[in-house]
């Protein structure tokens, strides 16, 4: 019976949601945005679409973000974007849904309820075998990081809803702490200074893009500008503005030093043993926070130790699932080498 | 096809469902019939006998009468500021409408019709023109908004998550609206458009020149010399025959073009605020696709020489005005009537 059951691998993230099947690969890798029209129900749009949609409707639409710092916050949109994924994308039958064994990713410190909460939206989908793992472990394994041995490692996610930071060791997680600075803070904290300092409101979108057009942690490069267009607050007309590079990067810095204070309470809490591999291998940081410019330099400047990039920091959590399916989890049973 | 319901056109002899599309405007009906275009483009006016109802004229002819007819005939205009005012003289005048199509026999019981009215109507207002298509024996009927209308018929892809503003400027009413992902986001509605414009030249004339004259004769000057260009090259002029308020003679008198420019700022001005407004309530990411493509203009409004340019002198935006601004609404519902306004359709043309 064990062989029939096909794995799922889910990566229920607040930005993006990205599904792994077995024997497929990653199926769907998307925005997590749901939008359903208001009077029916039915759903508009999903992933991308959706997305595209945020701040744009008419009242006869409504687009949902199910998740919200990491966790399930409406679990009607949640399990309807699963099945919009499942049932539309990949046109897999109820049939086929209760013969798969799925792994949800989390969070490293979230209540036992949301995780909870997660596994009832798998039971919700039809998936009859459910288990819940960590995103850090499965973000390292997907950047190919044997996390088996008995060597300590620190993986640093940044996120769209949280930054989740932990020592890794043995097929397990020896420490990790979590906040809720990543992504989509960045992206508020952009809109509120565009508000303050120019007087115009940007929506979420053009946040995001300012964000992913200019930001960077560089000091000495050249500044870029770029044009972004909002709504003056007072007047109210449409007005275009120059950001430029070094404004984001005033926004963003603080964030950052919260994020680099938070490595180093953890490392502070590091068993000796393993500070001493985490020195030698360094830290791996994945997440499309990653993505931006001299974040790496940024936290080894300040930690005085090796970090780096991996190759795949928006798909790697996706990726490691296909590990994780193997073995449920189990630290004992190393997946790399099955 | 699906409007040749094959079954009902058995019984009912040659006689067709269709699918109608009616722009009832203040000033001017327009009538889109599929298969055969736009077959009706006149004035909302209706001549009856005031004693047997008879119609006399409808359209253009009854256009000509207005001001100038006896007692023995009465001259409605059905509707006033974009809304029905007059039901049965409605009904007559779509009815006379009808008649000019020509190479269908329409049965209108089982056709699929399709009116356009304001944004900002209240329900019963709204509901008055179901009663309308319903007294004209049509059961398939549905409202759209005529921003809606008007913007697909002007050529905008109002589907895609780009939004655009389009403002209508029409007999009645003007209506502006925000539109994104086929339907509207905001908009608004004040009762300031073509004919009051009108009004308002008719009382100038009153005032300053003692000349008291009819809408038609307001409505031309009107459509001669106005304008709102701050610099007049080159002023034109026109003239205004009337009854002399003191004498009561009759009275010709020379009307500057930048008198009726004067006169036409205020309203205006009110336009432009009211855009200003709908714009303060336009959610940020859709304003930054509006400052990227500009205003759209329709309805009669838009051909007044010199409005774009005073629009953008006072919203800072680009205005386009749409090729057909007379026509876009019924042009609109050509693409209304294949999805029924369902937002998340999109319909091929």
């Amino acid at each position: 019976m064990k062989k029939t059951m096909q794995g799922l691998g889910i990566d229920l993230g607040t930005a993006n949601l990205l599904v792994y099947l077995e024997q497929k690969g990653i199926i769907f890798n998307e925005p997590s945005v749901i939008a359903f029209d208001r009077e029916s129900g039915k759903v508009v749009a999903a992933g991308r679409d959706a997305h595209e949609m945020l701040g744009k409707v008419h009242n006869k639409i409504l687009v949902i973000k199910p998740l919200r710092h990491g966790v399930i916050s409406d679990m009607n949109a949640a399990k309807a974007l699963m099945t919009y994924v499942l049932r539309k994308v990949e046109n897999m039958t109820e049939k086929q849904l209760s013969m798969t064994t799925s792994v949800i990713c989390c969070p490293s410190e979230v209540t036992k309820i949301e995780r909870d909460v997660m596994i009832d939206l798998a039971k919700n989908m039809g998936s009859p075998d459910v288990f819940i793992e960590e995103e850090i472990k499965a973000g390292a394994l997907g950047s190919g990081v044997d996390i088996f041995e008995s060597k300590g490692l620190m993986i640093v996610d940044i996120g769209g809803g949280t930054t989740d930071v932990g020592v890794l060791s043995f097929g397990d997680i020896v420490l990790s702490r979590t906040i809720r600075m990543a992504g989509n803070f960045m992206d508020d904290q952009i809109a509120k200074y565009i508000k303050t300092t120019r007087g115009i409101e940007i929506g979420e979108l053009t946040a995001e893009k300012c964000k992913i057009d200019l930001a960077t942690l560089k000091t000495d490069n050249n500044t870029i500008e770029n044009r972004y267009a909002g709504r003056d607050i007072v007047k109210g007309i449409p007005r275009w503005i120059n950001v430029n590079t070094k404004e984001v990067r005033e926004v963003l810095e603080p964030i950052f030093t919260e994020i680099v204070k938070l490595i180093s309470a953890l490392l502070k809490d590091t068993p000796p043993e393993l500070s001493a591999d985490i020195y030698d291998r360094g830290i791996i940081l994945t997440g499309g926070g990653s993505l931006i410019k001299g974040v790496a330099e940024f936290i080894s400047e300040r930690i005085h130790i090796p970090v780096r990039v991996v190759e795949n920091p928006l798909t790697c959590v996706a990726e490691g699932t296909r590990f994780l399916l193997k073995n449920r989890g189990d630290y004992l049973v190393n997946p790399l080498q099955l | 096809m699906k409007n040749q319901k094959t079954d009902n056109g058995k019984n009912m002899g040659k006689r067709q469902a269709v699918r109608i599309g009616i722009d009832l405007g203040t000033s001017n009906l327009l009538v889109y019939v599929e298969g055969e275009g736009i077959i009706f483009n006149e004035p909302s006016v209706i001549a009856m006998e005031y004693e047997t109802g008879d119609i006399i004229a409808v359209g253009f002819n009854a256009a000509e009468m207005i001001g100038r007819g006896h007692h023995g005939i009465r001259i409605i205009s059905p509707l006033n500021q974009g809304v029905v005012s007059d039901m049965d003289a409605a009904n007559k005048l779509i009815i006379m409408a009808l008649q000019k199509v020509e190479n269908v026999n329409i049965d209108l019981e089982t056709s699929t019709v399709l009116i356009c009215c304001p944004s900002q109507v209240t329900q019963i207002e709204r509901d008055s023109m179901i009663d309308l298509a319903k007294s004209l024996g049509v059961k398939d009927v549905f409202i759209e908004e005529e921003v809606k209308a008007g913007s697909i018929g002007a050529g905008l892809d109002i589907y895609s998550s780009d939004g655009c503003m389009v403002v209508d400027i029409g007999g009645g009413t003007t209506d502006i609206g925000v539109l994104s992902l086929g339907d509207i986001v905001v908009s608004d509605t004040i009762r300031v458009a073509g004919n009051y414009f009108d009004n308002e030249i008719i009382n100038y004339l009153q005032y300053e020149h003692g000349i008291l004259v009819g809408k038609r004769t307001a409505e031309r000057v009107k459509k001669d010399v106005a304008t709102l260009r701050k610099n007049l090259e080159a002023p034109l002029s026109t003239y205004a025959n009337g009854r002399d308020v003191v004498s009561g003679l009759p009275k010709h008198v020379i009307i500057k073009q930048e008198e009726i420019r004067n006169l036409l700022i205020d309203p205006f001005e009110n336009i432009c605020n009211t855009i200003l407004k709908v714009l303060q309530r336009t959610p940020a990411e859709l304003s930054s696709d509006i400052i990227k493509k500009g205003i759209f203009l329709n309805g009669g409004g838009a051909t007044i020489d010199g409005i774009d340019e005073f629009i953008t002198d006072r919203v800072f935006l680009d205005v386009h005005r749409s090729k057909n601004p007379m026509t876009a609404i019924a042009e609109g519902t050509k693409i209304l009537l294949q999805n029924r306004g369902n937002y998340f359709v999109k319909p091929t043309d």
